[in-house]
Order: C-alpha cells, then sequence, then structure tokens
C-alpha cells in the first residue's frame, strides 16, 4: 500500500513538472555580414555557455529577433521563458515574433501569458488585438480595442484598431467614427485615412473620399510614432548598416540632408561597399553643394559596379545642379547606355541637349524617355515644347493633354503649356480655358510668379491693355 | 525647367471551321430537347447523365501524376551564383487543347542559362542528365486510349522556344477553332499561330505583338467587342544582366533583390486588327498612363456594364484596376475602389491573381497573392466594381502570412457550388528555416475548402502527399486534365519537376462543363458570364477564361460543381458582345458544348 502511493507521488510529480525546454536553434552564420555574425556567434556562445540563463537565452533571442531571425528567436524565448516564467520581456517578445511568423495562434497565447504579467503593458494589448484581428477573431479583438481606449481614449492606433474591428462586423459608421478620431489624433496617419477614404467612397461621399485619399497619398506610410519600450530595446541591437540607411532615409525624407549623409556614412563604415549608400551619398553632397564628397562617392561606386546606371544619373543630377551641363549630360549618356531604357536618364540628357541647341538630338531621347515610361509628364511637356517650337502643333498639344493627371504642384505649368499651345493654333476657347485653369490652379498653390506669367499670356489673349 | 530630381533615397535591397466537334456531343438545343443517340457516339465515357463517381471516402484530396502519366519536365534556372532576377521568378505552364481531340494538352515554359557564355552543365544547378532545352508541349493521349497519358510533341509542333520562358497564355487570336499559343520571356516575347494541323507557327514579327522587354503574364481579351481576342501584356522590370544589383537581407546574406531596386516597365495593350496582326494601343488606350511591375493579369467586367475590364498585379506597387470606359479606352481607378493596396494602404508583393465569384452574389471577386509576412489580399467585390480586403474576415490572413504565393486559383475542388482556393507558394528570398542550404525557398502549396459560412478553412492536411511536398511552384493552371468532371491542377515549378496534382474528390458530386463557342463573339467565349439556374439554389455564375493565376493558363472550358443539386432549370450566357442567350439543361455530369446564336435570346 504504501509503494503503491509512492508510486502515485512519483507519478503526479512528474505529470506537474514542466516539459522540458527547446534544444537551441541550429544557426547557419557562415554567409551572413561579418560584423552580424560576429555579433550572433558572440550572443550564441555565450547563450551555449550559460544554457540555464534567462538573461543569456533571451540576449540570444533579441539579437536574433533584432536581424529578423524569428524562428531561431523564438526557440531562444521559449528557452528563456522556461527559465525565468514570470519575467515579462521573454513571454511579450515571444508574442512578438510568433506574430511576425505567421503563428498567430501561438502569439496569441504568448501575448496573454504577457499580459498576465503585466496587464497594463498597453503596447500588448494593441499587438494582442491586431492579432486577433488577424485569426478573425473580430468580437475578442474589438473588445480589448475598447479596453485600451478606456484608459487611453486619445490612442489613434486603438481607435484605428476598433475601426477595422467594427467595420469587420458590418457597422460601417462605427468604423467611420474611428477612422476619423483617428486621423484627427494623429493627422499623419496614412492608413486610417485611407481607410477612411475609402469607407467615404462606399458610402457615396466622394468629396471626403478624395479629401482623405489625398492626404494618404502625401505619404503612404507614415504613422504615429510607436512607443514600445520593451521592443525599441531589440531594434537597439541591430547595428548593422541597413539599420543606418534607413535611418538615413528618414532624415532625408524630413529635410535633415546633413544627418541623412552623416547615417550614410556610418553605414559605409560597417560595409564599405553597400553600393546604395554611395549612391545616396552623391545625391546628398549634391544638395549639400559638397561636389567634392559626391565626386568621391561616385567613383567608388565605379570601382564597385561600373554598369550602375544609376551612379551616372545621380552624378550627372548633381552636376546640372552646379550648371555643369556638358559633364552632366556626358553622365547622362553614360547612363542611358548602362541601361537603355531608363526613361529619367533619356528626359534628363534630352534637356541637357536642348540646352546646347540640339533639337532633334533633344526629342529623340524625350520619345525614348516616353516609349519606356508612356506616363512621364514632364517627358511629354518637354517634348510638347519641341514641336511647339517647330509648329507642329497637334502633335504637340497631344503631349502637353498627356501631363494633366495625375494634378500635382506641376500641373499648373503644364496647363500653362497646353493653353500657350491652343493659343499658337489659334483656338482662343481652349487657350482661354486651360490659361484660366493654369493660373487658378498656380494661385491655390501659391506659385507667385508662374501665375503673374500667365496673367500676362491671359492679358494678351483676351485684348487686355 | 530643371530636370527631375535624383533617384528616390532607398536602403539596399534586402534590400509572369470550322472544327470538328472533338465531343461529338451536340450544342444544347434551344426549348430542352436533346439527342441522347448523339451522345452515345462519344469518344470520351461519358453519357447522356453520368452519374458521379462514387470513389474511396477517405481518399486524400489530390494525387501526384506526373511522372506516372508521362509529364517529365523538369525547369532549369540557369542560375550561376550572381543572383539575377529572372532566376528566381519563372516560369508558367498553360493546359488547353490545341489538337481539338477534346482533352487538355499541357505546355510547359523553360530557363535557360543567362550566361550565354556558359553551358548548362556549369549552373550552380546543373538539368537532369536527359534534360532537353526549350519549352515543351506535352500531348495528352486521354482521347482516344482511355488512358491518361502525355507525350512530348515538341519537335512535330514546332513549339520549343530556346530562351528565358517566363509565361504563356492560350487564345484562339484568329478565330479558327485552334488556340494559339502567346509566350512570354526575359526578352522578345513569341507568338505561336496553331496551324491545326499538330504544328505551329512562330507569327510574332508578322503580328506585331513583340515585346523585348521582361514580360510576365499575358491575357487575351475582347476588350472592344469586335468579337477578336485582345492581348495585355505585363512587363515586369527594367533589368538588365550587366546592370545586375548585389542586395543582401536582414542578416547580411547575399539574395535576390526586391523589385523596388529596379524600375517598372510599362504593361502593352496590342489590338487584334483580324487580318492576323495587331496593333500597339497602349497608349491611345490609356494604359500607358500607370506603370508598375506587373506580374499577374486578368480580364473580367468588374462593374457589371458589360465591358471587360483588366486587373493587374503589381509587384511592390499599387495594383492597378483599368476600367473600360467603352470608347476604346481605360481609365486607372484601382485606388478609389479599393483594390489598389491591402487595408492598411500599403502596397503588397502582387503576384499571382484570381477572380471568381466565392462569396455566391455574382460578382467576381479579387484574390492577389504577396510575399510572406503580407499575406494574399482578399478583394471582395460590391457588383460595382468597388472592394473591401476581406481577408481577415474570411480567416485568410493567417494561414497565408507565411507563405510567398504565385499561381493561384479559385476552382471547386469538391463541386459543392462553392469556389475554393488553392495557392502556389515558393520562396523568393531565404526562407529563415533553410538558411545555409544551397537553394532556400521550398514552401508547400496550400488548398482552402469555402465553407459557405463567409469563410475559407486551409484542407491542405486532407490533401494528401500531393500538397506535402515542399518545392518553389509558380505557376498554377486549372482545368479538367483527365475529363472525370472534377478540376485538375499543373503545377509548375522552379528550379524543379512540374506536377499533375489529379483530383480524388469532386467527381463524387454532379458537375457540368461548359464549352462556348462564339459566332459574333470571339470562338473560345473568352470573356463570356455563364450562369446556371437551379429551383431552390442560388445562381452559379461563372467566366469562361484562360487568364489569371501567374504566368498560366488555364482551361477554357467553364466548370460548375452542383454538389448533390444536379438538376439544372438553364443555362444563361452572356457574351462578349454584350448579347445574352439561355438555354434549358436538364442533363449534366458531362460536357456540353454552347454555339452563340443556337440559344433563346434574352
Amino acid at each position: 500500500m504504501r509503494s503503491i502511493s509512492l508510486a502515485i507521488s512519483l507519478l503526479l510529480l512528474g505529470c506537474s513538472r514542466p516539459p522540458p525546454p527547446p534544444e537551441f536553434p541550429r544557426l547557419a552564420l557562415d554567409r551572413l555580414a561579418p560584423h552580424i555574425r560576429e555579433q550572433l556567434e558572440k550572443a550564441h556562445q555565450l547563450a551555449l555557455a550559460r544554457p540555464e540563463d534567462a538573461v543569456a537565452n533571451g540576449t540570444l533571442g533579441m539579437t536574433l529577433h533584432a536581424y529578423e531571425q524569428h524562428r531561431a528567436a523564438a526557440v531562444c524565448y521559449r528557452r528563456a521563458r522556461h527559465f525565468a516564467p514570470k519575467q515579462f520581456s521573454w513571454v511579450y517578445y515571444l508574442g512578438t515574433v510568433q506574430a511576425a511568423i505567421g503563428n498567430n495562434t501561438e502569439a496569441v497565447a504568448a501575448l496573454r501569458e504577457a499580459l498576465r504579467l503585466d496587464p497594463e503593458y498597453l503596447p500588448a494589448q494593441v499587438k494582442l488585438a491586431e492579432t486577433l484581428l488577424g485569426l478573425g477573431e473580430v468580437a475578442e479583438s474589438r473588445r480589448l480595442y475598447e479596453v485600451a481606449l478606456e484608459k487611453h481614449p486619445d490612442f489613434a492606433a486603438a481607435h484605428y484598431g476598433l475601426a477595422r474591428a467594427r467595420s469587420a462586423q458590418g457597422n460601417a459608421a462605427a468604423g467611420v467614427q474611428h477612422f476619423r478620431r483617428a486621423c484627427e489624433l494623429a493627422p499623419n496617419f496614412a492608413a486610417a485615412h485611407y481607410a477612411l477614404a475609402l469607407a467615404y467612397q462606399k458610402t457615396g461621399e466622394t468629396a471626403r473620399a478624395r479629401e482623405h485619399m489625398a492626404l494618404y497619398q502625401k505619404d503612404p506610410l507614415a504613422a504615429p510614432p510607436a512607443q514600445d519600450p520593451a521592443l525599441d530595446q531589440v531594434r537597439a541591437l541591430n547595428t548593422g548598416p541597413s539599420h543606418y540607411l534607413k535611418k538615413g532615409l528618414a532624415l532625408e525624407a524630413a529635410g535633415r540632408v546633413a544627418e541623412a549623409a552623416a547615417e550614410h556614412e556610418r553605414a559605409l563604415r560597417i560595409d564599405p561597399k553597400i553600393q546604395q549608400a554611395h549612391l545616396n551619398l552623391i545625391t546628398l553632397y549634391g544638395r549639400l553643394n559638397q561636389p567634392q564628397q559626391a565626386w568621391e562617392h561616385y567613383n567608388t561606386l565605379l570601382e564597385l559596379n561600373p554598369n550602375l546606371a544609376e551612379s551616372h544619373y545621380n552624378y550627372g543630377v548633381m552636376l546640372f545642379g552646379l550648371e555643369r551641363y556638358r559633364e552632366a549630360g556626358q553622365a547622362f549618356e553614360r547612363a542611358v547606355e548602362a541601361a537603355p531604357r531608363y526613361a529619367e536618364a533619356h528626359n534628363n540628357l534630352g534637356h541637357v541637349l536642348e540646352r546646347q541647341g540640339r533639337l532633334e538630338q533633344a526629342m529623340r531621347h524625350y520619345r525614348a524617355a516616353i516609349e519606356n515610361k508612356p506616363n512621364y509628364r514632364l517627358a511629354h511637356f518637354h517634348l510638347g515644347r519641341l514641336l511647339l517650337h517647330q509648329k507642329r502643333n497637334a502633335e504637340a498639344i497631344a503631349h502637353f493633354l498627356e501631363t494633366l493627371t495625375p494634378e500635382d504642384e506641376q500641373t499648373p505649368g503644364f496647363l500653362y503649356g497646353l493653353g500657350a499651345a491652343y493659343g499658337r493654333t489659334g483656338d482662343r476657347p481652349n487657350a482661354l480655358r486651360y490659361l484660366t485653369a493654369a493660373r487658378e490652379k498656380a494661385a491655390a498653390l501659391g506659385q507667385k510668379q508662374l501665375v503673374a506669367s500667365i496673367e500676362r499670356d491671359l492679358g494678351i489673349l483676351e485684348g487686355r491693355p | 525647367m530643371k530636370p527631375p530630381p535624383s533617384v528616390h533615397l532607398r536602403p539596399p535591397g534586402v534590400i509572369p471551321s470550322a472544327a470538328r466537334d472533338p465531343l461529338g456531343v451536340p450544342a444544347v438545343a434551344r426549348g430542352g430537347r436533346r439527342s441522347c443517340a448523339a451522345l452515345l457516339s462519344l469518344v470520351l465515357a461519358s453519357s447522356c447523365s453520368r452519374k458521379p463517381s462514387p470513389g474511396p471516402p477517405d481518399a486524400p484530396l489530390f494525387r501526384e501524376a506526373a511522372a506516372q502519366t508521362g509529364l517529365r519536365f523538369h525547369h532549369f534556372t540557369g542560375s550561376t551564383g550572381q543572383y539575377y532576377m529572372p532566376e528566381i521568378m519563372g516560369a508558367g505552364v498553360a493546359v488547353f487543347d490545341y489538337d481539338n481531340d477534346g482533352d487538355l494538352d499541357v505546355y510547359l515554359v523553360q530557363g535557360t542559362m543567362l550566361d550565354s557564355s556558359r553551358q548548362p552543365a556549369a549552373a550552380k544547378f546543373p538539368p537532369p542528365p536527359d534534360w532537353k532545352p526549350g519549352n515543351r508541349l506535352f500531348r495528352n493521349e486521354l482521347n482516344p486510349s482511355g488512358q491518361l497519358r502525355f507525350t512530348d510533341v515538341t519537335a512535330p509542333a514546332g513549339v520549343g522556344h530556346v530562351g528565358y520562358g517566363m509565361g504563356v497564355s492560350a487564345g484562339d487570336y484568329n478565330n479558327d477553332g485552334h488556340p494559339d499559343l502567346y509566350v512570354t520571356n526575359f526578352g522578345p516575347n513569341v507568338l505561336y499561330r496553331n496551324n491545326g494541323d499538330g504544328a505551329f507557327t512562330d507569327v510574332t514579327r508578322q503580328a506585331g505583338v513583340d515585346d523585348p522587354r521582361w514580360s510576365a503574364s499575358a491575357a487575351f481579351l475582347d476588350y472592344d467587342r469586335d468579337g477578336r481576342l485582345d492581348l495585355y501584356v505585363t512587363n515586369y522590370l527594367d533589368f538588365t544582366i550587366r546592370g545586375n544589383k548585389q542586395c543582401f537581407d536582414s542578416a547580411g546574406e547575399r539574395d535576390y533583390c526586391t523589385p523596388s531596386v529596379y524600375r517598372p516597365a510599362p504593361d502593352r495593350l496590342f489590338r487584334n486588327q483580324g487580318n492576323g496582326r495587331f496593333e500597339d494601343v497602349t497608349v491611345r488606350a490609356g494604359i500607358g498612363k500607370a506603370v508598375g511591375p506587373g506580374l499577374g493579369v486578368l480580364a473580367a467586367d468588374f462593374n457589371a456594364d458589360g465591358f471587360t475590364d483588366i486587373y493587374v498585379a503589381n509587384d511592390g506597387a499599387a495594383n492597378l484596376l483599368w476600367i473600360n470606359q467603352r470608347d476604346g479606352t481605360f481609365l486607372e481607378s484601382a485606388l478609389m475602389s479599393g483594390a489598389a493596396y491591402s487595408a492598411d494602404g500599403i502596397a503588397r508583393a502582387g503576384m499571382g491573381v484570381t477572380a471568381g465569384d466565392m462569396d455566391g452574389d455574382g460578382d467576381d471577386d479579387l484574390l492577389v497573392t504577396n510575399l510572406a509576412r503580407e499575406g494574399s489580399t482578399l478583394y471582395r467585390n460590391d457588383g460595382r466594381g468597388n472592394f473591401t480586403d476581406a481577408t481577415m474576415e474570411l480567416g485568410l490572413h493567417t494561414p497565408t502570412f507565411a507563405s510567398t504565393g504565385f499561381g493561384v486559383g479559385w476552382f471547386d475542388y469538391d463541386n459543392d457550388g462553392r469556389l475554393d482556393l488553392f495557392a502556389a507558394n515558393g520562396g523568393v528570398t531565404i526562407v529563415e528555416a533553410q538558411r545555409g542550404e544551397p537553394y532556400p525557398f521550398r514552401q508547400r502549396n496550400q488548398v482552402f475548402h469555402n465553407q459557405g459560412t463567409g469563410r475559407l478553412r486551409e484542407t491542405t492536411g486532407q490533401a494528401g502527399q500531393a500538397l506535402a511536398a515542399m518545392e518553389i511552384s509558380r505557376g498554377a493552371a486549372f482545368g479538367d486534365i483527365d475529363n472525370d468532371g472534377d478540376l485538375d491542377i499543373v503545377v509548375s515549378n522552379n528550379n524543379g519537376p512540374a506536377r499533375l496534382l489529379l483530383n480524388q474528390t469532386g467527381a463524387r458530386r454532379h458537375w457540368l462543363l461548359v464549352r462556348l463557342e462564339g459566332v459574333r463573339s470571339n470562338r473560345d467565349g473568352a470573356g463570356a458570364r455563364v450562369t446556371v439556374l437551379r429551383d431552390g439554389e442560388p445562381p452559379l455564375v461563372r467566366r469562361a477564361h484562360t487568364d489569371g493565376s501567374y504566368l498560366t493558363s488555364n482551361d477554357i472550358r467553364v466548370h460548375f460543381g452542383l454538389g448533390d443539386r444536379p438538376a439544372v432549370r438553364a443555362i444563361v450566357v452572356q457574351w462578349p458582345d454584350g448579347s445574352k442567350e439561355r438555354w434549358q439543361q436538364s442533363e449534366t455530369n458531362h460536357p456540353v458544348r454552347l454555339k452563340q446564336g443556337t440559344g433563346t435570346t434574352e
């Protein structure tokens, strides 16, 4: 009897013991970039040396995670969680990498567990809601967004998520309400503007739809900053060149050109052969009026890849900006030689040739630009001008008509060209029509010089003194 | 005016006669009269009202039978370790009845060495010893032998183009009753005219449909309703071997580039002039107003105005929805119609595309396959050409998230009357779990069952060994290869063997296979909408097409699964020329041929 009791006790003890942690992931590091390989090898060695140390396992996971090796990271996080089950970060990270690889059911389980450890961590709440939405668990997702908004009513991302959930449940009005709120709270929230535009389109409110679609199109990737201190620690481990390149691009987009150049240089200190960094620096130094530096990167790029058409093109644009037109033309020629269908290079070369008075050659290149990019408005405009100059008015007008859509800050100039073309043909009604439209749009955009030019021509057309 | 600014700064790349009626099947008569006697002379094993085949109840959904049936083809990428982008993108497949004997033949597109100075044996992945260069045509011997068997007839047919092949589209562009082939390449494309005697002639130059760019998928369509098939060709990128760029993945390992590092190439629309020639109407038709890296294309009437529209899946850029303006021009409308991007306004890597009435409301819904970590996108049509991203609600987001999808199709695999889904998957960048392997891009294909409740449930696990393989799949062509009433699939694999997935399930239920014959409309009836009406059941609406999927051409016959309710009250056909006809039809489980002009005009 006593031996049976002992056996039962041992059996129960065995059943209650947690399963062993997974084995370390197999890491194939040989072909990785050297500095990334070193970083991962170091973290790996540390974890192997301390296999039951949660921090060592978790740090390896974070390093893998930083370089988007999510499956391997998930294994490490599971190991870390095994040895430190009450530590929020390991189970939260596990949830995020599971979501990143599409294991949404596992992600939900991990995120729920993380929220049991820290119920107030807002990014985890939102991530869980988002993951449930991805699983089609709309009602549960909605509830979580609503809970988040109870405590954080001005959280734009939660309004956006709730809007998606409500829309998925068939409540379009509630969807519009929350998309609108998200846009109000975060005016640059592109995804919210996009969704709101489509929602208005469905209800027939086309003006509002177009308004929000235009806001979306200003920067389709813009979003409110994701404040996630836990994940920031993971991101900070990515010290690869692409990290600095991304930073550089973001800075360039924000108009901070010198800082953008500095980040690109940082990327090159890690890997001097990154062609994209050299390519971007040609442009950045051109804008900083540092042609020598631009030339150095151009030359480096020629050694790395003499057939890279974009290097000749970017250098040519820089030279054009410095009014070194002959050299710019030579650069554009090299660009089209390397890439015969490079529409922008043809257009620019045409422009240089036009400046040199070589009009037939210029027109050939404008035509080549259009052949390879039929919607290239600038090339249509340039070709239209030269055709007008040759009194080939009907052809000119055909090309000017190709410049009218989509509407942007160049549209007034294109409309002006079209109006002028009609004026030359003696078609006064169309000339007036397009010149008037050009003036209105230029005025709306604050293009004062253009307005003045158009006014002069309108005056002539209308016979004003 | 200053030239435009320099290229947009980007991080490094981690940066598609009057022929003899082969079936001996008379057109379904007006008023419901039929001639069973004529049907008894069929070559095929079919009858007036054949019962579904019972089959073992627990058989896997599909059985792979390529090698067994002689469909032996191994795609060669010509890879040399330089990561030239075309290597990872091809290639496609067509299923079509080239010899008009009533069964589907198979055309498979082949790659070659991109570095022409080297021999195939020196490639990173040399082809098998018995490999032959060039595309291949396999004739299906089902008719008259009764046995499913394929014979390589490439040489006598004269269709073995040697080039860096991408896709293929079948269509009877000259309305002589013999389907022709348009083959797309990284390089000049080829139009093969079917001579009707088992051979083809390369008529590319005379026809004026060459395009030297990197072309992907193509679609035959009649956009101007003149009864002749026109041709839309997607072009992908301005890539050259000389201008090849080095790209790396997020861990700094060399990998194939993403399309964002190259400039997109403009698509082309060729209008069929009816004299064997086509006219490039790209600019005149307005198609030139939007340029993107096109990979997938299909033509359908999305806004139900009777005119064929065009949808293009672009890789990493806005998809395009060309709405036919009914005057020979198109207006690009994807953005405001909701079909350009996913629900969050982000461009996805659109590769394959399929359209079909998956929710049974009478219009064509779209599904576009994308990269891993994006998931496929399902756009539900409201009937007026406005689309809603319904991927999550229909349960497709999570199961497709980890896959990079290419060939895809709505198809009723179990003949229950609802459109199910198959996706051919295969990576284009390193699959993390395969890092360190020589060609680390393998993934598993997937099949989903339409539950009829507004959800799609993955049933890959029930598909058997046929869908257990991890390969790099690209094209997927759908058609009834063995003429047993259910839809089979031919899958082309990058750097691998073609696969024939024979459906073992659908034939247990009732079905109908409709072959259209246009008279005022194009001979194939391509673009027609066919509706099957049954008492007590919602209408089943399908379209006649060969386009869609990825680099692929599908069976032009229109398939209907009828479940356990086989009694068909009528079939209504809306022809591409706008006319509508009705036939009374009560017999099922065999193919029918409907000729324009023999039905009751509606």
